[in-house]
């Protein structure tokens, strides 16, 4: 199969094929080129079908057959030059010349194109020819990958796609490839139904394609071995096959280990000045207690009884202590006490189940371990998870910052919009800011999931170094510097995404493969 | 059209090309832009020592079946076609043709092209011709060049085109200088049992509406008179042309009305049609459909001899022959120059 240089045209390589190439080469193809010393490798950006022989409407107008010959198409193609492997030192660059024959290019000359190593999370590379999406294959019919870099994971990750993409799969299988090859840890938060609550349990398809690439791989479909679902003792869960009891705790907020700084998260409708006061009203009040010698049999509800009588005792006063430790005193508005109190009585039932555990860094920082927590059940869990998350964070950071623990972590926030439901999400969000600037040197990745990379913070999103857009509005990816056109857009398969990959920029278009874990396809019998 | 003959696909320079070229650098003579050139005009007139006689074939005229063209087309084993690009320089010191023959064989899924491209440089100076073996000294070039482009010609045809074949061949069968020529190719042709067909697009011959008398006086030309008789997807009976002072000169002919606009003259021999007259009605059918299947009503012809056509143009473009002759440094005379 071979596809002749034309010339240049507008900064790329026009091809044309020669008459044994029956098909098409689609977009985010690789073509060599060999000349002497020299090889060439580039990626087909444009392909179009050319009929250089135009049969004659008049043969269609009198319903004759044409002639065959009419009937030849060539494949003219425009391709960016990616790589030059040459041995030229004197400062200019090989002219590829007219004349000179392409072949598909193989495994070795792409990931040299690429500039992968053998090393990361392995992905299909992928084509596009108007509505089709293709794996890209060898002359052979190998399937051709590409290794996204480990680094990627550090330098934050943003997946876009609208509902069936394949975003949340993709995000599975890249959770589990941190925690079997890297050996990290990941907390995913589960929002939305029971996405990330199977991952200890083989995926299951019928698909020929998608074991075809497993096959590729030398992967088979297995769980994630050390695998925990957190719950909120508020909520219940449906357990069944697909969720197990056996990996599910449930968990409750301890008053003494939790961070005064996530309470915030539980007052809603407050200004921001105001809710500022709580942690430093908690602080004072946890210290004083503490000095009474009740530490160890504290209870939120304590607290909040503490928090109802400053209303009659001390008109509202209250005594501080901020994190540096300085005391002060200060009166709350009633409008803002009162405020502050219901939510505070409402959140009591978050803390202290005697049936449940709590939980903190160290269960989280463990190596090979994916925990999910679960905050999709029940009314309040998002609210739940929300200040879990929050303190969780901050004991993390903490525990890397304090270098108590190297093991690597991935957090996953999936379907991130719902994280503007309430304070509690939003400060989390807040904090995942500043863990997205400061995560790369102590090996904390984030990987934000959303319909719509707006609702990624803004801040957040100028970290961000990997974007990966299954299918979505081109306008929105386009906005994000992903050159797709919205038909392509419009019609990208199932674990097909355009992308631009921290470290790997020639990658454009790539497949994921089906997760090992936790995707159940009963139906694909393709 | 199973197996493909080894020379197809080819583009094939003269041997002598490149030192005709270099010779004429060494002379110092410098080329200007070439002007395309037509083979001489098919100005075939009726006059006493002319015939042209019916009765080949029932008189009147016959309508032609595309379906049964298209048929036939899928149905043969090989179907070639035959046009040619002149390029001509007129300079200070003589004139140069640069030529690319063109034959296109229509197979099953392709057009397989083959070109040979000649080089001639013709002088009447024998100082320039002394010292070169390449540089031709002629007295008349036009008609040198014709003789060679003749010999070349029918060298190519026989050599490229597949035995058992159809050949459509752009130019006349009969015409002038030529006709020597193209009868010997007819002949080299039915000897490698190919049924050559002579195609004749622009004429203005009258030998059929002088030499029929209730014709006479009412059409300007043939092609007058067949635009008028005809229906479109007609064509006339064959007619008989016989040169009286050559009895051998001689060839059979018709015209077909494939669109609203004009009509084309197909010629054969008459060995040609005493070899194949049993395909003959089939063929014309084929031909009609080869040109419905070009479409150009403008400018009729049947899609083989355009595609080869194309090659021939195509292949005068990819030599770049005026870039290397501006190279070369030759002299272009004025009117060239101008562009006359």
């Amino acid at each position: 199969m071979n596809w002749i240089v034309i010339g240049e045209e507008k900064g790329k390589i026009k091809l044309v094929s020669k008459s044994h190439v029956t098909g098409l080469l689609p977009k985010g193809s690789y073509l060599t080129i060999e000349e002497s010393n020299s090889k060439f490798v580039l990626r087909v950006d444009e392909s179009l079908q050319f009929e250089p022989y135009g049969p004659s409407p008049m043969i269609i107008d009198m319903d004759l057959s044409s002639l065959k010959p009419d009937q030849k198409c060539q494949n003219i193609i425009l391709a960016q030059r990616v790589k030059d492997l040459t041995e030229r030192s004197d400062g200019y660059i090989d002219y590829i010349k007219p004349q000179s024959v392409a072949r598909r290019s193989n495994q070795e000359e792409i990931n040299l194109a690429l500039g992968g190593t053998n090393e990361g999370t392995p992905v299909f590379i992928a084509t596009v020819y108007s509505g089709e999406n293709q794996i890209l294959k060898d002359e052979n019919g190998k399937l051709i990958r590409s290794n996204l870099p480990e680094d990627m994971f550090y330098h934050q990750m943003l997946i876009c796609g609208k509902t069936g993409s394949g975003k949340t799969v993709a995000t599975k299988y890249l959770a589990q490839y941190f925690v079997e090859k890297m050996d990290g840890a990941v907390l995913a938060i589960n929002v939305k139904e029971r996405d990330f609550l199977s991952m200890d349990k083989p995926s299951e398809t019928k698909s020929k394609k998608i074991t075809e690439e497993w096959d590729s791989l030398n992967e088979k479909p297995h769980g994630v071995k050390n695998f925990t679902i957190y719950y909120p003792s508020t909520s219940r869960i449906n357990f069944g096959k697909d969720v197990s009891r056996e990996v599910s705790k449930k968990i409750t907020l301890d008053v003494e280990r939790i961070e005064p700084e996530s309470l915030n998260g539980l007052l809603q409708g407050i200004s921001d000045m105001a809710a500022q006061h709580l942690p430093d009203i908690f602080r004072y009040w946890k210290e004083k207690e503490a000095e009474k010698g009740k530490e160890g049999k504290l209870k939120f509800s304590d607290f909040v009884r503490y928090f109802q009588e400053q209303e009659e005792v001390n008109k509202r006063e209250f005594e501080t202590l901020n994190m540096r430790g300085d005391e002060a005193v200060l009166t709350l508005h009633k409008g803002t006490y009162d405020n502050i109190l219901r939510n505070l009585s409402h959140a009591t039932t978050f803390f202290d189940d005697e049936d449940a555990e709590s939980i903190d860094d160290k269960d989280i920082l463990q190596r090979g371990k994916m925990s999910v927590i679960d905050v999709a059940a029940g009314n309040n869990g998002l609210l739940f998870g929300s200040i879990l998350l929050r303190d969780l964070l901050h004991r993390i950071v903490e525990s890397k910052s304090r270098q108590e623990s190297d093991v690597p972590i991935l957090i996953i926030i999936d379907e991130v919009h719902r994280f503007y439901d309430s304070n509690a999400s939003r400060e989390a969000l807040g904090d995942l800011d500043t863990i997205s600037r400061t995560g790369r040197s102590q090996k904390i990745g984030v990987i934000f999931s959303s319909q719509n990379p707006t609702d990624i913070p803004s801040g957040v999103s100028t970290v961000i170094n990997t974007k990966i857009f299954f299918k979505t509005d081109s306008t929105i990816s386009r906005s994000h510097g992903i050159i797709a056109t919205p038909y392509e857009m419009d019609n990208l398969k199932k674990g097909y995404a355009f992308a631009s990959i921290y470290d790997l920029s020639q990658l454009k278009i790539l497949k994921f493969p089906m997760s090992f874990s936790g995707v159940f396809e009963k139906d694909k019998n393709e | 059209m199973e197996e493909k003959p080894k020379i197809l696909n080819k583009l094939v320079f003269h041997p002598d090309f490149r030192k005709v070229a270099e010779e004429i650098n060494k002379s110092n003579i410098r080329l200007p832009p070439p002007v395309l050139q037509d083979l001489p005009f098919d100005n075939l007139l009726s006059n006493k020592n002319t015939k042209v006689t019916s009765g080949v074939e029932k008189e009147g005229k016959f309508k032609l079946d595309p379906k049964n063209g298209s048929e036939v087309m899928s149905s043969r084993i090989g179907v070639a076609a035959y046009d040619e690009s002149i390029n001509k320089f007129l300079t200070l010191e003589g004139a140069a043709y640069l030529i690319s023959h063109s034959l296109t064989v229509v197979s099953e899924k392709d057009y397989l092209p083959s070109n040979f491209v000649t080089f001639n440089f013709y002088t009447k100076s024998k100082i320039i011709t002394k010292d070169s073996k390449f540089i031709k000294y002629s007295e008349d070039p036009e008609k040198d060049s014709n003789k060679d482009y003749h010999q070349d010609r029918t060298n190519f045809i026989v050599n490229n085109v597949p035995e058992n074949s159809v050949i459509l061949i752009d130019g006349p069968l009969i015409g002038e200088q030529a006709t020597a020529y193209t009868l010997k190719l007819n002949q080299m042709l039915l000897k490698k049992g190919v049924l050559p067909i002579f195609f004749v697009k622009n004429s203005n011959s009258d030998l059929v509406i002088e030499n029929i008398a209730e014709l006479k006086g009412k059409y300007n030309s043939d092609l007058h008179w067949a635009h008028e008789v005809l229906k479109v997807g007609e064509r006339t009976c064959l007619f008989k042309y016989t040169d009286l002072k050559n009895s051998s000169n001689t060839k059979l002919f018709c015209y077909i009305k494939a669109f609203g606009k004009g009509a084309q003259r197909v010629e054969i021999h008459p060995e040609t049609y005493e070899k194949f007259k049993w395909d003959i009605p089939s063929i014309m059918d084929m031909v009609y459909y080869l040109m419905i299947a070009q479409g150009d009503p403008f400018n009729p012809q049947v899609r083989p001899i355009a595609i080869a056509e194309k090659y021939a143009r195509e292949t005068i473009r990819i030599v770049n022959f005026s870039k290397l002759m501006n190279q070369l440094n030759i002299t272009p005379t004025m009117n060239q120059a101008r562009g006359f």
